[in-house]
């Protein structure tokens, strides 16, 4: 919303400079974006009018030419050579005297008018164009004035060129604001100045109702969407003609480009009074007009004033006449009906459309309309017969003309109900204390009607703001008006309650913090990833879709945290960083087929991703430097989930013979593994990186440590060093000595993994250190050795492992 | 007879040039050993008169103790300077580097949103977590925004169903929240959030923080004196000026903004603040009887406000930050700035 500061002021007066308002209307909750001055600034540029005009004897592309500068005729007229195309005589053109000085850019030499000779011709002045006085971007000449312009003049008065545009942010609420009118009401309302707002006349009628009188020519058929719809026939004398340079200027510094009269007419009645009104061309209208919802078929099509066809949706509220949709209500016209500069006769229509009739009906056409943007947010019902009078006046003022009878089909809707607003209430929300005499005074100050007894205002909600109908809007508008500002800031009492502190649980934070020791960066990827990523490190074909993505790539819902990490790694191997060790944590996606929990059809599980690259350990002196490996990785997350349990599987993603699910307590929680070489072309990584998806509920689970009194008894060591066929886990081994273990072995670790000289091929040797210790007494040797006997025998039985001498 | 402390200085000044352990037991047998001189000396005692023997004996004591010393002495001057070439020997290069595993990093947003949580945590709000995929229920008409409602305008929506959206914000959570817990309520929701936007200062993914708190005594001036110690706590600026205007969020009434004063320039107006000297940080307001009330919240007697925080924002402003894009590259150069 634009709106210019001037022409602000003649309806509500102020002696606030432009940055005190804009504050106050920004405090206001009316946030001024922008303050933009119409015009650079500049001094001593006058309406000129060109005398004469010859050729320069010396340069083809310049004139000679005397100017009058003076609204005395008798002074002295200036000679100036002048090279812009379009000078003429007769013509009015700004003349910047000698001494004037012209906008330039910021920071810029000032540029001062002086007496020059120009191929050897004396010129005392310069004729500008727009773009050289900073006002228009256009550069085709000279800025020519109309005829009637004072010759003398102050150009900066005459253009009314010091005047400031207000660029305003307006909040979807506050459509009541969308005008001159509005505006000045909250001027007037967070100033206190007074609005005078001009009534606006009935303008006589001289012409017969079409139809005959009494005939209606309007018929309502869509009930509350349009109550009320105000048609008059004008016809119009002077065809084309133009709109005068106030009008257009109005509407320029408004943000709307002026046209022609009736179009002019009519946005200037929008802009001024916020209300949308639409002129038909009459000639084209066939029958009377109907307001009806589009066929319900969805076989209605209208092109609309900006060239675009649309098929009429049938929920769209449309304007028809015997031959089909004329315009989609409150939103657009249609090219066929419009108003063309040779249209004599127009048919206005005044209507008022209620929001719920209009709202979204852009976004489904995409389409720009200041007309919807006002009806969807609210157009003031009450002001419907002003607009109609106000939009009449102004047609005929520009055009002449006659006007027709108002035709007034339905009737206003009803006021809307009285509101109680509480005093106690104000209080209870605002936490501030509050007198019935202030809030009386803002109520005042907003324009509202109401009435007070025994701390209970009855509040009318103004027909203009569609934004108050409860009693939580009228404590708003007392907050705003009174100040934001002046509602102090006080900590809240409250009980003193202790936050549950779960101790069986690992914050999400814990964890990353765990991590972040463990020399891994965290990092946060878009949860939007390429569908090839899904394919690649998924295998999945039916990722979560996103029907609007912003881009290719960033087409569907990830179901792996793994393209993310991986395309992190290949940015990062660009810039020459060799090794990574990366962590995130976050969601992925996936439909629920039908085990889907009740209102949701995805599944969305928070996981935790791990990516390990380059060497082990950072290169340094003191390290032999090493490729990070599987079991670096799985060491990681056994430090995380102590009873881990790794076996094969297959992952598309990953290389089979190095891959492996996570187990814990029998339940799959995640992968691990090394990315499948065949990937890694495709994502420029020159070598494997070990990668790990884990789901974060599991890794949050912790248990509760249980009290177990240590042992004052000596605990023996026995190493037990067996060779078995290289196939067998190490896992199935160590199970196997657990189940002969009883309770006396309080340790079995796995120290040593031996393959090559000295053993047979395909063999490989396990060594392992058997912890031994009773908690009630010394073990003799007997029963130690009796341990170490049922394990060597029972390696033996299952895995035919011989002990290694 | 030789004089026994004529020996004993020839034996000291022997001993006073000797380096080596072997040498000085070398020279020790040729003093005090068996045939020593001192030794034969005492030998030779026997020879003497009665009468002469005490005075001479002494002597020789005296002798053989100053020899004794003196071997003493150098025994452990010996051993000490061995002690200390043996710890020269061993001194370390301290200055080399130490040895082992690196250190990773938290995320900048992440860390930003746990400095957030655990300030409203320590005056006991809940934390809570959310779905991302939302219906447009929770996303929108639950939350006060009807279909067709002009505030849709202002969220530009990711669809992912034709009910289904990415949430937008996360403010949904309030609903959530209070329909598994009755009023009183206090929670914070972190949590990514998505708009169909993408431009300098945009980006289609970013974070947010939901606060809610619904009480008995909960009020618009406790609603500003709660974020202004926030505010003032996250920046470490005591003096911190803040100042709340007023504007729309559906689901909230009175709706503001919170601008502070520019934490980079103090106030007096820099390009982090486009010169105006106040930053805007987050929305915030009472909640809408329209939302509470289908929740069964009784309004008269429970009022609540929330807030929703750009995390990106504050943890731009934190640590000077000048390129949102920056927090979803993940250039690794960048990310362990924040260590």
């Amino acid at each position: 919303m634009k709106l210019s500061r001037r022409w602000l002021n003649s309806v509500v007066p102020t002696d606030h400079t432009d940055a005190e308002l804009a504050h106050l209307l920004t405090m206001g909750g009316l946030e001024v974006e922008a303050i933009t001055p119409v015009a650079p600034a500049f001094h001593s540029i006058v309406v000129g009018e060109v005398l004469t005009c010859e050729k320069h004897p010396q340069a083809d592309k310049l004139n000679v030419t005397t100017v009058r500068v003076h609204a005395d005729a008798a002074q002295p007229a200036l000679q100036i050579v002048c090279g812009a195309p379009n000078v003429a005589v007769g013509l009015k053109v700004p003349c910047a005297l000698m001494g004037a000085v012209m906008p330039t850019a910021p920071g810029a030499e000032p540029f001062v008018i002086r007496q020059a000779k120009l191929r050897g011709v004396e010129s005392s002045g310069m004729l500008c164009s727009a773009r050289e006085l900073g006002i228009s971007e256009e550069a085709d000449g000279l800025l020519v004035l109309p005829a009637d312009a004072p010759v003398g003049a102050n150009l900066r008065d005459y253009l009314e060129l010091d005047d400031q545009v207000f660029t305003l942010k307006l909040t979807p609420n506050r459509g009541d604001c969308l005008s001159l009118k509005g505006l000045a009401r909250e001027v007037a309302a967070v100033t206190g100045a007074p609005m005078t707002w001009p009534a606006v006349a009935t303008v006589p009628v001289t012409l017969p109702a079409p139809g005959g009188a009494g005939q209606s020519p309007v018929l309502l058929q869509a009930g509350a969407a349009c109550p009320i719809y105000l048609g008059r026939v004008i016809r119009l004398a002077r065809r084309p003609a133009e709109s005068p340079a106030w009008l257009r200027r109005r509407l320029e510094r408004s943000g709307l480009r002026p046209i022609e009269p009736v179009v002019d007419a009519t946005n200037y009645g929008l802009i001024t009074l916020g209300h949308p009104t639409h002129a038909f061309d009459h000639a084209k209208l066939q029958g009377p007009i109907q307001v009806r919802l589009a066929a319900a078929d969805g076989s209605e099509r209208l092109t609309l004033l900006n060239g675009s066809e649309v098929t009429l949706r049938p929920d769209s509220l449309v304007i028809a006449d015997a031959g089909g949709p004329l315009a989609l209500a409150g939103v657009m016209g249609g090219l066929p009906s419009s108003v063309t500069a040779e249209t004599t006769e127009v048919f206005l229509e005044c209507a008022w459309f209620a929001p719920e009739a209009v709202a979204g009906r852009t976004r489904h056409y995409t389409l720009n309309s200041e007309a919807a943007q006002r009806f969807e947010r609210g157009v003031d019902p009450a002001g419907v017969f002003a607009a109609m009078e106000f939009v009449t006046q102004l047609l005929l003022d520009l055009c002449g003309g006659e006007a027709g009878p108002v035709q007034v089909a339905g009737a206003l809707p009803p006021a809307r109900p009285v509101v109680p607003v509480r005093l106690s209430r104000i209080e209870r929300v605002l936490g501030v204390a509050f007198d019935r005499d202030t809030v009386a005074g803002l109520f005042t100050r907003l324009g509202v009607d109401f009435t007070e007894q025994g701390g209970v205002f009855t509040v009318q909600p103004p027909s203009h703001r569609f934004d108050l109908a409860i009693e939580a809007d009228f404590i708003e508008e007392v907050a705003r008006l009174y100040g934001y500002d002046n509602i102090p800031g006080v900590a809240p009492a409250g009980g003193l309650h202790l936050l549950p502190s779960p101790e069986r649980e690992r914050s999400r934070l814990t964890l990353a913090r765990t991590l972040v020791a463990r020399d891994f960066q965290e990092v946060i990827t878009y949860s939007f990833v390429d569908p090839a990523w899904e394919r690649d490190f998924a295998g999945n074909a039916q990722p979560v879709a996103v029907i609007n993505p912003i881009a290719a790539q960033m087409a569907v819902m990830r179901s792996t945290l793994l393209g993310g990490l991986v395309s992190t790694l290949a940015f990062n191997l660009k810039r020459r960083q060799e090794r990574a060790r990366l962590f995130e944590i976050g969601r992925t996606f996936a439909y629920a087929g039908s085990d889907a929990e009740a209102g949701s059809g995805y599944h969305q599980v928070p996981r935790l991703g791990l990516l390990a690259y380059g060497s082990a350990l950072p290169e340094q002196w003191g390290s032999a430097a090493r490729r990070v490996d599987f079991f670096d990785l799985k060491g990681d997350i056994e430090a995380l989930l102590p009873d881990l349990v790794c076996r094969v599987a297959q992952h598309p993603a990953l290389h089979p013979g190095r891959s492996a699910e996570l187990v814990v307590h029998g339940i799959v929680v995640g992968w691990l593994g090394e990315l499948h070489p065949g990937l890694l072309a495709a994502y420029d990584l020159p070598h494997a990186p070990v990668v790990a998806e884990i789901d974060l509920a599991k890794l949050q689970e912790l248990s509760l440590p249980r009290f177990s009194e240590p042992s004052r008894f000596p605990a023996v060591r026995r190493d037990l060093a067996v060779v078995l066929a290289d196939a067998v886990p190490a896992r199935d081994v160590l199970d196997a000595l657990q189940s002969v273990a009883g309770n006396q072995v309080t340790e079995i670790e796995l120290f040593d993994v031996y393959r090559g000289a000295g053993l047979p091929e395909g063999q490989k040797s396990l060594a392992f250190r058997i912890v031994i210790q009773d908690t009630a007494r010394t073990l003799t040797d007997g029963e130690i050795d009796s341990v170490t006997a049922a394990m060597t025998k029972i390696l033996s039985e299952r895995f035919d492992a011989q002990l290694r001498k | 007879m030789q004089d026994p402390h004529e020996i004993a200085a020839e034996a000291v000044a022997a001993l006073a040039v000797i380096e080596d352990a072997a040498l000085l037991e070398e020279v020790k047998a040729r003093y005090l050993g068996k045939t020593g001189s001192i030794t034969d000396l005492m030998k030779q005692l026997g020879k003497l008169d009665a009468s002469e023997r005490p005075v001479a004996g002494a002597r020789i004591n005296e002798a053989k103790q100053q020899v004794e010393a003196a071997l003493t002495a150098r025994r452990e001057a010996i051993a000490a300077s061995a002690l200390a070439r043996k710890l020269a020997a061993e001194a370390l290069d301290v200055s080399l580097p130490g040895r082992g595993a690196g250190v990773g990093g938290l995320h900048p947003v992440t860390r930003t949103l746990a400095r957030i949580t655990e300030l409203f945590h320590s005056i006991g709000f809940d934390v809570a977590d959310g779905p991302e995929i939302e219906t447009d229920h929770y996303n929108f008409t639950a939350l006060n925004i009807p279909a067709n409602h002009p505030a849709r305008a202002m969220h530009d929506t990711f669809y992912v169903g034709t009910s289904d959206v990415l949430r937008t914000h996360t403010s949904p959570m309030q609903v959530r929240y209070l329909e598994t817990h009755a009023a009183p309520a206090k929670v914070v929701v972190p949590g990514r959030v998505y708009r169909c936007d993408s431009d300098m200062t945009h980006t289609p993914m970013f974070h947010q923080v939901e606060g809610l708190w619904v009480d008995e005594d909960v009020t618009f001036a406790g609603l500003k004196g709660v974020l202004i110690e926030f505010m003032r706590a996250f920046f470490e600026q005591d003096e911190l000026r803040a100042r709340f205007r007023p504007s729309f969020f559906p689901f909230t009434e009175p709706s503001a903004e919170m601008d502070i004063g520019c934490v980079a320039c103090g106030g007096s107006g820099c390009r982090v603040c486009s010169h105006t000297g106040w930053l805007e940080v987050l929305g915030c307001g009472m909640v809408h009887p329209n939302v509470l009330t289908p929740l069964g919240v009784d309004t008269e007697k429970h009022v609540g406000f929330a807030f929703g925080l750009g995390v990106e924002r504050l943890a731009m402003l934190r640590y000077g930050v000048n390129d949102l894009r920056l927090f979803f590259e993940n250039d690794l150069r960048f990310l362990a700035q924040f260590r």
